[in-house]
């Protein structure tokens, strides 16, 4: 049976030897079963037979490929040729856009302009009614500087027959950044000594009446005053303190109109004046409405007029009464434009220029020039607090301790200032030797409070909360809020015991 | 790819392949059924096939493959189904949308070749035209004062190159038209008579007028505008001008020469008003010359014109310059003449009326679907938006419109020949003070107030931007020649005492001082939400008959009325 199979087999397999020998010579048209059952043989010849007719296939075609290639490429490249051709002759025989345009006529009618408007100026200012710095132009280059400079006065929108009350109001003092324009009625002008009685009166009548919140009433005062009497040069602080009243008055009834109108009137007063007081009271007047309709660029250009005021001042006729102006100034740059450093660096300016005013100071004003510096001294300390700046902090309290006008309140503020100080360093050893510096010199807590910087206190608290204990913070929010009320707690003991609990004692 | 694939595999179903023969795909012959250009394309993508699939038979050493066999696997390639290409790129579908749209863009090219020609004679030709006749006029004057041969030979040289070249421009223009001889009538007259020696403003108006309504009837966008200038006709060379600015003034020779500059428009658009059955015509046009003038106003009406212009580029540029400066936080100075000190501090409250309208306008367009697109399209490509060009846009917008019935009123006016209230002559002379008034610049002074009235009526939108607008005008003194400072200064407080209740049949007295102006101005300030009604309401009481009702018409074919003898 095995040998029957075996024979059987051998021959079925001869069989398809043959076949497929044949059938290799027809491979090219015919399909060839490749089941996994299907069987063949194939000689090296035929293999490479097939072989080299499938790589002259792909040959054939890859020729073909490159051909096509070349042909798409030709085809683009004369496409994109005619459409360049296109587009060339389209734009050279359409005509330009961008020709310039002619400029003589353009010119003479500019012309023509130009000196309808310089002639108009110059017949102003021949009519006084326009100010020039600058002699007339002799050239066109300084035409434009001329013309630029030109100031004309608020008179020339009155009707041509209408009194002009002549120039515009001349002040000393003008500010780039925030110019405050002055009409000559405002400036007090008319010589003669100041009328201390008459003076008075008109303080009192404009007191009562805007304490009746009757600010009209004042400006008719201001006014009335005028006509009848007329403002002297002397009487130039009592019409800016009106004027400031006034402005006052109208910032009550938010009326920021005229306010400012009256802020600027008192500028207009008092500006002229040796001391700025009144005219640094209206700048500050000025940008309080600017910051209150959130037009911080005029914040910031009336703070920096304010102390360009006060360089000024500080130029011409150094004085104790300009070094007390940067106390104002400092608190503008505090208040409005929050700017802590800045307030900090006019205080530094006020305080450097009292030193060099001190060698020089008559006796009279020496008192005065101390205490212009304890208070920038003690405001100073308070900022480099603020800014957890300790070491100029520890430097202006060696500093304050030499300024004679320092009592013993204001050592205790400034003892209270480097308390805080000490606690932000975490120099409990100093914090607590400064307490039991204070702490024995008070009878009572509300006494306390009032020179204690509880801005820094409550600054300390919150930065340092994560420290401490809960029941040391609980303690602290309990004093922090019974000195919040209006009756605090008539107790230093309490005090000391949150204070030595924070200290470590 | 995927289009390739599709048509591939339409044609491969299509084809009857021949069995035991070569493959007939290979050959160009059953790719002709698509149009050209995309033959070979489809011719390479089979190739790029079926030599894929023999390389990977190759590999798989299955080199011995019927020619049958490989075209099935290369059809497995393509798999890209069905779709519409196979049909819509068929030659014979193509091949006509193809000859259309190459005639399309041959015609459109075409037009457009014209129109740019169109243009050129209006940005450059007739500005061109104006200004060699000047150059001509000023060479005439100059040759008959000079003595010294050598530059009176130049000078002569000049004015033969400069006939020439009015010459040459004037028949560029002829030319250009010459299939409208209507337009070319009237352009010529209007070329013509510039070139002479004295041609009054109001004659030269007429002619202008004649050209624009002849350009509207044939269609042509364009409109143009003259500036004139009259002076001594010995002060019109250039060279005199240093003389005079800085050696004091000269001696004139006594003679009046008129200079006429012509300004071109593109009309951008033009809108009919109604006013009582009556259509008021009204251009908005943008300056095309390119010219360095400035007129400084954004729109007008030339005396016995019956249509209105509307000076696009002006409002543009104001606009977008206000807007910008806001934004900026920069101070502006428009509200104050420059070198005019602002004693009332209305600069400040100018800036804050302004910056409502222009917050108000970001308010809005931030609910605008456009904005929110262009919201999430800046965030995917990772650029950056801004809403200040789109309020800048919308402000330009507004104020156009409002302009447009401000200059509609003084077309109405005129056509219903405004008489003068009662009372109007005794403001006027107060105002004015010694200024000498004439009748007509009475008249003017008139038609401003009632145009005001109008513009404030309806232009709501523009809130305090209008009153700040009108204020800078009347604070300016170099405008007192204009009659827009005398209506102003009676407008504002006839308007405060309307919104005070106090307003009579007899208007107050007009704001003879910067106070006056300034109390007014601050009172209207902190009512600008109702002054569309205030100013109704009080031109009701003092003209005295209900303000116009002005309607924008829905009119869409042009029309045109006949142009004034």
């Amino acid at each position: 049976m095995s040998k029957r199979t075996t024979r059987s087999a051998a021959g079925r397999l001869q069989q398809i030897r043959e076949r497929f020998f044949h059938a290799d010579e027809e491979t090219a048209t015919k399909p060839i079963a490749t089941g996994h059952n299907a069987y063949r043989e194939i000689t090296e010849e035929t293999r490479d037979r097939s072989l080299q007719r499938h790589e002259r296939k792909i040959a054939v075609i890859g020729d073909l490929q490159d051909a096509i290639r070349l042909k798409l490429i030709r085809r683009v490249t004369v496409c994109a040729g005619l459409l360049l051709l296109a587009a060339f002759a389209y734009k050279n025989f359409t005509p330009s856009s961008d020709q310039q345009a002619p400029q003589s006529l353009a010119t003479w009618i500019e012309q023509q302009k130009m000196l309808r408007q310089v002639s108009q100026i110059q017949q102003w200012i021949n009519n006084g009614e326009a100010q020039s710095d600058l002699p007339p132009p002799q050239n066109l280059e300084e035409l434009q500087a001329w013309l630029d400079q030109i100031k004309l006065s608020p008179d020339l929108q009155n009707p041509e027959e209408e009194e002009s009350s002549g120039e515009p109001g001349f002040v000393p003092f003008q500010c780039a950044a925030a110019p405050i324009p002055c009409l000559a009625e405002d400036i007090p002008g008319a010589a003669g000594d100041g009328r201390i009685e008459l003076s008075h009166l008109v303080r009192n009548a404009n007191s009562m009446l805007v304490e009746n919140g009757n600010c009209e009433a004042t400006v008719n005062l201001i006014g009335e005053y005028d006509s009848m009497f007329g403002w002297r040069e002397t009487e130039a602080i009592t019409k800016s303190l009106l004027e400031i009243s006034v402005a006052k008055c109208f910032m009550e009834d938010e009326d920021t109109n005229n306010a400012q109108l009256h802020y600027t009137r008192a500028y207009c007063a008092s500006v002229s004046n040796p001391d700025p007081h009144e005219a640094m009271n209206s700048m500050y007047g000025l940008a309080k409405i600017a910051f209150l309709v959130q037009d911080m660029q005029q914040v910031n250009n009336y703070t920096q007029c304010s102390e360009d005021l006060l360089d000024y001042h500080l130029q011409t006729e150094p004085d104790v009464n300009t070094l007390n102006n940067y106390i104002t100034l400092a608190l503008m740059h505090y208040e409005l434009t929050g700017d802590t450093r800045e307030s900090i660096r006019v205080e530094e300016k006020g305080l450097a220029a009292a030193r060099d005013l001190a060698p020089t100071a008559e006796e009279y004003q020496i008192e005065d020039l101390l205490e212009v510096m304890l208070i920038l001294q003690m405001n100073l300390m308070e900022g480099y607090l603020t800014l957890g700046e300790s070491e100029p902090l520890y430097e202006l309290f060696e500093d304050l301790k030499s300024n004679p006008m320092l009592e013993d309140g204001d050592r205790l503020v400034a003892q209270g200032l480097l308390v805080m100080q000490d606690l932000v360093d975490n120099k409990k050893e100093s914090a607590r030797n400064h307490l039991n510096r204070i702490i024995p010199r008070y009878q009572a807590l509300t006494e306390f409070t009032t020179v204690w910087s509880w801005d820094a206190f409550d600054r300390w608290q919150e930065k340092t909360k994560s420290s401490r204990s809960a029941a040391v913070d609980e303690l602290i929010k309990e004093l922090r809020i019974a000195l919040a009320s209006d009756r605090p707690p008539d107790s230093l003991q309490r005090l000391t015991k949150v204070l030595s609990a924070v200290g470590g004692n | 790819m995927a289009i390739r694939d599709q048509l591939l595999q339409k044609q491969i179903q299509n084809s009857n392949q021949p069995q035991s023969t070569a493959d007939i795909h290979e050959t160009p012959a059953p790719y002709k059924r698509w149009m050209p250009g995309i033959r070979s394309l489809l011719r390479l993508r089979y190739l790029n096939a079926k030599e894929s699939v023999l390389i990977d038979n190759k590999q798989s050493l299955r080199y011995d493959v019927s020619t049958d066999e490989i075209q099935q696997q290369v059809q497995t390639k393509f798999t890209a189904g069905s779709g519409i290409w196979p049909a819509v790129l068929r030659p014979a579908v193509v091949l006509p949308l193809f000859l259309l749209l190459l005639l399309a863009a041959a015609f459109g090219l075409w037009r457009s070749h014209l129109a740019s020609i169109e243009r050129a004679v209006f940005k450059n030709d007739i500005p061109a035209y104006s200004d060699s006749v000047y150059i001509l006029k000023a060479s005439l004057v100059a040759a008959d004062t000079q003595i010294n041969p050598e530059i009176l030979e130049q000078i002569n040289q000049n004015i033969e190159k400069q006939t020439a070249e009015v010459e040459s421009l004037r028949n560029n223009v002829r030319a250009h038209f010459s299939e409208s001889p209507g337009v070319v009538e009237k352009l010529t007259a209007l070329l013509d008579a510039i070139k002479e020696k004295e041609i009054p403003p109001e004659e030269l108006y007429k002619l202008v007028k004649l050209a624009n309504d002849e350009l509207f009837v044939n269609r042509v966008p364009y409109y143009i505008s003259p500036m004139v200038e009259t002076a001594d006709c010995s002060h019109l060379p250039l060279s005199s001008f240093l003389t005079r600015l800085f050696g004091g003034a000269t001696q004139g020779s006594g003679e009046r020469c008129v200079i006429y500059a012509l300004l071109s428009f593109h009309v951008d658009e033009f809108r009919y008003y109604n006013n009582d059955s009556e259509d008021h015509l009204a251009f908005f046009t943008r300056r095309l010359d390119g010219l360095p003038l400035n007129e400084n106003i954004l729109g007008k009406v030339h005396l016995g014109d019956d249509s209105a212009q509307i000076l696009l580029s002006n409002i543009d540029a104001t606009s977008a310059s206000s807007t910008v400066a806001l934004s900026d936080g920069q101070v502006q100075t428009k509200l104050m003449p420059q070198g005019m000190p602002d004693v009332y501090g209305l600069e400040s409250i100018a800036r804050r009326l302004q910056s409502r309208v222009v917050d108000q306008y970001a308010d809005e367009l931030q609910q605008s679907w456009k904005w929110k697109f262009e919201q999430v399209w800046s965030r995917l490509t990772g650029s950056e938006s801004s809403l200040l060009p789109h309020a800048t846009a919308k402000l330009q917008r507004r104020v156009a419109d409002a302009t447009a019935f401000h200059e509609v009123q003084h077309l109405i006016d005129q056509f219903n020949d405004l008489q003068e209230p009662p009372w109007f002559n005794d403001l006027l002379t107060q105002v004015a003070g010694n200024t000498p008034i004439t009748p007509q610049f009475s008249n003017h002074v008139l038609w401003e107030l009632s145009a005001f009235f109008t513009h404030l009526a309806y232009g709501k939108e523009l809130k305090g931007i209008l009153l700040n607008e009108f204020a800078a005008i009347t604070l300016n003194p170099l405008l007192r020649d204009q009659p827009h400072y005398y209506s102003i200064r009676m407008l504002f407080p006839i308007l405060h005492q309307m919104n005070e209740g106090t307003l009579g049949s007899i208007p107050p007295d007009p704001a003879l001082t910067l106070s006056d102006v300034a109390r007014s101005y601050k009172y209207l300030a902190q009512h600008v939400d109702s002054i569309d009604q205030i100013s109704r309401d009080a031109y009701e009481q003092l003209f005295p008959t209900a303000l116009p009702e002005i309607k924008l018409t829905d009119i869409q074919q042009r029309k045109i009325r006949p142009p004034l003898q």
